[in-house]
């Protein structure tokens, strides 16, 4: 992969918001995942029904004005479920990938700063690591932590720390080399310094950018843990959850499937819109 | 290069070391004891503990792992607890599927992936760069599975076209095997796909802007040579940097798309012996996984480095 | 894909299904009555049957080995039960009736005489008689990590008196010895091929039976093909049977529709009524002798291997349990989770079995639950943890259940593991409640003891009762079935009464198949015996 060194103006704040709104699709992309967001927060005051609210004389009715997506198989409002769900994904989502940078970030800056045998090492762990396959590693995660939202997002962060980890010291390797970096060194500035002052604020454009790849993905994964039946405990609603539920009544009750997937897609799809547009306006070769 | 070279191989050793140390803790740190896992119904404690005295499931964990890996390096990878069957077979057997369904998919996801990516970035900011990323995002946001058992109830059920599932040997009906890969790989392609198409279009964006390219143009080299010349070349090092790495997602991804097509491969052996705790077979299994995981990796830094001299002595660059 | 979309993608996909048909994969057969018309049949067919033909049948779950000695699983039986004939068998009634025994056997005192059917010969052509029989009832009784010794523990000698005859000695009158032999421990394998392969076995099994074993892929399939040394291979029709792992119950409709399969073993109730409603399947429908229950943690504080000691459990108190109980609704976990096609049932045996009492199950009484609570006084909400394997049909289950205890005052916490987990946490008993389900056998002190006997292997609970152990150990004793049905209906009050497992649920096994398959029924068992079957017409 390319470094995508950055010109350090480019950082600078204001700039970039007014900048990614005027890209339409990154401007969507942004009012939707933050629209998801306050969704997520505002579920108990806007979802019209309580989760796990039964009616045994409504199951799997298809969609009507007091149920606008239908219910499912225990007579629950789907478009309240649909809601509360994304606070699970939300929580799996953010959750986990700030749990990814908090344990990335740190050991990427000090493995590609101090380079050696702490580097030798991180590359090594890093590579077994990602040597498994995702989905086994997080099984066996949430196997042993339990089941529950919180082993299952922590177990996703987990597993997608390695590959932040090289992202970032990919990052800081190329930062040492930059003129500005050198610089600081040669006045003499000590490591903390050059390392919070010059290369972290640098890494963190790119780490952003990974950061709106790793969200979808860690809802996407949390979904699919669901499916495979662990993470949330039921009866707390998730669209990963749903979509498990909604599988034996595919021929009978579609719209039970379709309306948490078409949630998972939209959300995962803005956070991407997002991730893509940041991406264009940090890096300014792309500007010429 | 005779350096570099020995370095990675030492560094690869390593890595595959550290992998079998982390498979082998991380299967006994599993809540349930593999013997009662694989019992089914019934419990019987003196089968049981059959079981756990053949398999040495009591003794010191050091000790029973320098007994696996000394077996390992020798070939043998144990047998399985639940069935009995020597686990280097069962591998054996799969691997091939496996395979060939990764293979199919990078086929797809190359085939949208590349032209989609070109395109885009070729015709940059307009609507075909546009509809081309919208199709990759749509391609990475859609959850596995949901594709799945919409493609069977579409095409098997519906449309009956397609066979919903199962597997048969290339070798022994090739269109019967084709005929049920294709969804399968379809499932796993679109997904890799996207991600291709992204990583093309950012590369090709970034080389188009280079002095290179801008050189080429100022000589009078047609748009056509431009791109295909050296703007391609630089993406297809960016496809096989990303089939390398993504090897791992792909077997992942492989594993619900196994479950969902009732396709006999890695994946679901991985999934199903971890949920019954069978020791041999996890070992085996991401032993094997790893060995091919770490052996690409090696080889795909070999490539690069040879394409990219300043890689060589600055290390890895990514 | 917006709703409306897909309401149409959907319509098209229904139309094309009504229309289109999948026809079995099978060649046409040869013309018709080439031999005896086929024996009595549950759907037989007018022309007699064909010979030839393939069928794909699936399994719901892979096997382990295909050795019965050491075989755990059900989907051992789901492939052995074509290949691998047994002393004695199931009749479409759910009774024992003799297979590879001539007659049913002659108990005197200890000894119990199996006379044998003649003129037999294993698959590879060996001959069947009464000295492979005693080897084969040694292996299971004896080799290490046999799980059919517990099985057959009451048998102390096994010889041949004669080439057709075998007498058994036993160590205690046991009437389950004939329901045991009616299962893996009764199947008898070849001497010749015991003597070749050993411990192996199950990689080629070779027994009696109407088709012989021809290869196996581990998590796949199971191909077996029409056997000529069959004694009765005049009415036998198919050429072969492929056994596909679909684990996946929805899969396995899917896969039923899209004619990839001719017979499906179970059928999701989900899918039920869309497959009876369709013209090209048939349903078949049998009351098992499998069943649901809820464990309730008595005494397990320190493992089931463990001594017996004080848990935490609000429900070890009876009150409680009794109260939990009552708050249940049997019907309506029927009607929502099973879409009312089970049976509800408050007892270890079901309808399926001639020991079936009928009891009146407690229906739902909240005030009376609220009494008991008030009359133990604990505090409500009364926190119980209930934990199950995660699957689809379990989360229905519980979350059901949450609601119809709350109204009396419990606030049950489900806690969903895998597979492995669910079952330490029973042995290690770190639950308060524990969801389970046994396939069930044709012999009821199998249903039943292993649960609630003092020392039985899966009495989670740790419950202890010397009157019911005793009603346990003398229903194995006794052979006489009015009588034995009489101890029976003593020993299942007092399980009512004890509450260490509370059964809500009795299973009814739906199976499906192409209208093109004849010749076949549905048993108690639910396992596809297709000897008799043919391929006629679509």
């Amino acid at each position: 992969m390319t470094s995508t060194a950055l010109d350090p103006a480019a950082i600078r704040g204001p700039g970039v918001a007014r900048r990614l709104l005027a890209r339409p699709p990154a401007a969507i992309g942004l009012v939707v995942a933050v629209s998801m967001v306050a969704v997520a927060i505002l579920a108990p005051i806007i979802a019209p029904f309580r989760p796990e609210a039964n009616d045994f004389a409504a199951i799997l009715s298809p969609p009507t004005p007091t149920h606008p997506f239908g219910t499912d198989e225990l007579g629950r409002d789907i478009l309240s479920r649909v809601i509360w769900g994304a606070r699970a994904s939300m929580q799996a989502g953010v959750l986990a990938t700030l749990i990814a940078v908090v344990i990335a970030v740190p050991i990427g800056l000090l493995a590609g700063y101090h380079r050696g045998l702490l580097d030798t090492l991180v590359m090594r762990v890093t590579d077994a690591l990602l040597a498994f396959p995702f989905l086994i590693i997080a099984v066996g995660l949430a196997a042993i932590l339990g089941p529950s939202l919180l082993n299952a997002t922590a177990a996703i962060g987990i597993v997608q720390a390695p590959k932040l980890i090289r992202i970032t010291r990919g990052e800081v390797l190329s930062l040492r080399e930059e003129a500005f970096v050198q610089a600081a060194i040669a006045d003499g500035a000590p490591d903390r310094s050059v390392i919070f002052r010059h290369i972290l604020p640098n890494a963190l454009n790119v780490l952003l950018v990974q950061a709106t790849v790793v969200l979808p993905f860690a809802i996407l994964a949390e979904a699919t843990l669901s499916f495979l039946g662990l993470g949330v405990q039921p009866p707390t609603p998730s669209w990963g959850v749903m979509l498990t539920a909604a599988q034996p009544y595919l021929g009978t009750a579609p719209w039970f499937a379709i309306m948490p997937g078409l949630a998972i897609l939209i959300t995962t799809l803005s956070f991407n819109l997002v991730g893509d547009g940041l991406r264009d306006v940090l890096d300014p070769r792309l500007e010429r | 290069m005779g350096r570099f070279l020995l370095r990675r191989a030492v560094e690869s050793l390593v890595a595959l070391f550290l992998a079998s140390l982390v498979v082998f803790l991380g299967v006994r740190s599993l809540p349930g004891d593999p013997a009662l896992a694989i019992s089914g119904e019934g419990r019987d404690p003196t089968v049981n503990a059959a079981i756990r005295e053949r398999y040495g499931l009591d003794e010191p964990v050091p000790v029973q792992y320098v007994r696996w890996a000394s077996f390992a390096l020798s070939g043998d990878l144990g047998t399985s607890i639940r069935t009995r069957q020597p686990v280097a077979e069962e591998i054996v057997s799969r691997i091939p599927v496996t395979l060939e369904l990764a293979a199919m998919a990078a086929l797809i996801a190359i085939a949208i992936g590349l032209p989609l990516g070109i395109l885009a970035a070729v015709r940059r900011q307009t609507f075909l760069d546009y509809l081309a990323g919208s199709i990759g995002l749509v391609g990475l946001s859609i959850p596995t599975f949901w594709l799945g058992l919409i493609l069977i109830l579409v095409f098997a059920i519906g449309l009956g076209v397609l066979p919903a599932s199962g597997y048969v040997p290339f070798g022994k009906d090739p269109l019967a095997n084709l005929e049920r890969m294709i969804l399968p790989a379809l499932v796993l392609g679109v997904g890799f796909g996207a991600v291709l198409l992204r990583q093309v279009r950012s590369a090709m964006i970034t080389s188009l802007g280079s002095d290179y390219v801008r050189t080429a143009r100022a000589k009078g080299l047609t748009e056509r040579q431009v791109v295909l010349g050296h703007a391609l070349r630089n993406s297809l090092i960016t496809v096989v940097t990303i089939l390398g790495l993504e090897l791992g997602t792909l077997i992942s991804g492989s594993v619900v798309t196994e479950s969902i097509f009732l396709i006999p491969g890695f994946g679901r052996l991985i999934i199903e012996a971890v949920q019954r705790r069978d020791y041999p077979v996890i070992q085996g299994v991401a032993l094997v996984s790893a060995v091919a995981y770490i052996l690409i990796n090696f080889i795909v830094d070999v490539l690069y480095s040879t394409l990219n001299p300043r890689v060589r002595v600055s290390g890895r660059a990514a | 894909m917006t709703q409306r979309h897909f309401g149409l993608v959907f319509a098209v996909v229904l139309t094309v299904t009504a229309c289109g048909g999948a026809t079995p994969s099978a060649p046409p057969g040869a013309p018709a009555s080439a031999g005896p018309p086929g024996s009595a049949t549950a759907s037989g067919d007018a022309a007699g049957p064909a010979r030839g033909g393939e069928v794909t049948i699936s399994a719901f779950e892979d096997a382990d080995t295909l050795d019965p000695t050491f075989s755990g699983t059900a989907g051992t039986r789901l492939i052995l039960i074509n290949t691998c004939e047994k002393l004695y068998d199931l009749d479409e009634a759910g009774g024992l009736i003799p297979q590879l025994a001539a007659a049913m056997p002659e108990v005197d005192g200890l000894k119990m005489t199996i006379k044998l059917r003649e003129n037999v010969k294993f698959n590879d052509g060996t001959p069947f008689d009464a000295a492979a029989v005693v080897k084969s009832l040694e292996r299971h009784r004896t080799i290490a990590e046999s799980r059919r010794a517990g099985e057959l523990s009451s048998i102390s000698a096994a010889a041949a008196a004669d080439p057709s005859t075998v007498v058994l000695t036993l160590s205690k009158p046991d009437a389950a010895v004939v329901g045991a032999l009616s299962d893996r421990a009764g199947m008898i394998m070849s001497p010749a091929k015991l003597d070749e392969l050993g411990a192996d076995f199950g990689n080629f099994p070779v027994c009696v039976g109407p088709f012989s074993f021809v290869e196996r892929t581990v998590g796949d399939r199971t191909v077996l093909e029409r056997s000529e040394h069959y004694y009765d291979a005049d009415n036998v029709y198919l050429d072969r049977i492929t056994i596909r792992l679909v684990a996946d119950e929805t899969v396995r409709t899917a896969n039923l529709r899209s004619g990839d399969l001719q017979l499906v073993d179970r059928v999701a109730t989900t899918d039920v009524a869309a497959l009876e409603g369709d013209a090209q399947f048939v349903v078949l429908k049998k009351t098992s002798n499998a069943y649901s229950s809820l464990f309730i943690n008595l005494a397990n504080a320190n493992g089931i291997a463990g001594e017996p000691g004080t848990v935490t459990n609000p429900l070890a108190d009876e009150r409680i349990r009794e109260a939990f109980e009552l708050s249940l609704d049997r019907d309506q976990i029927n009607q929502i989770v099973y879409t009312g096609l089970h049976e509800p049932g408050c007892g270890p045996i079901t309808p399926a079995s001639p020991y079936f009492n009928a009891p009146t199950c407690p229906a739902r009484d909240i005030a009376a639950a609220k009494q008991l609570i008030a009359e133990a006084g604990v505090a409500t909400p009364i926190k119980v943890r209930f934990q199950m394997q995660a699957t689809p049909v379990n989360t229905r289950l519980g979350e059901l259940i949450q609601t119809q205890t709350a109204e009396a005052g419990f606030e049950v916490e489900l806690t969903p593991f895998d597979n492995a987990t669910a079952l330490q946490n029973q042995v290690d008993g770190n639950f308060d409640v524990s969801l389970a389900r046994w396939s069930g056998r044709v012999d009821p002190d199998a249903n039943i003891y292993r649960f609630h006997h003092t020392t039985g292997a899966d009495n989670y609970p740790k419950a202890s009762d010397p009157d019911i152990d005793a009603l346990l150990d003398q229903a194995r004793t006794e052979y006489e079935e009015a009588a034995r049905k009489a101890v029976y209906a003593q020993l299942e009050e007092k399980l009512r009464a004890r509450r260490s497992s509370i059964t809500f649920q009795h299973e009814v096994l739906y199976s499906a198949h192409t209208t093109g398959l004849k010749g076949y029924a549905l048993y108690v068992d639910g396992m596809p015996r297709l000897a008799h079957a043919y391929l006629s017409g679509d």
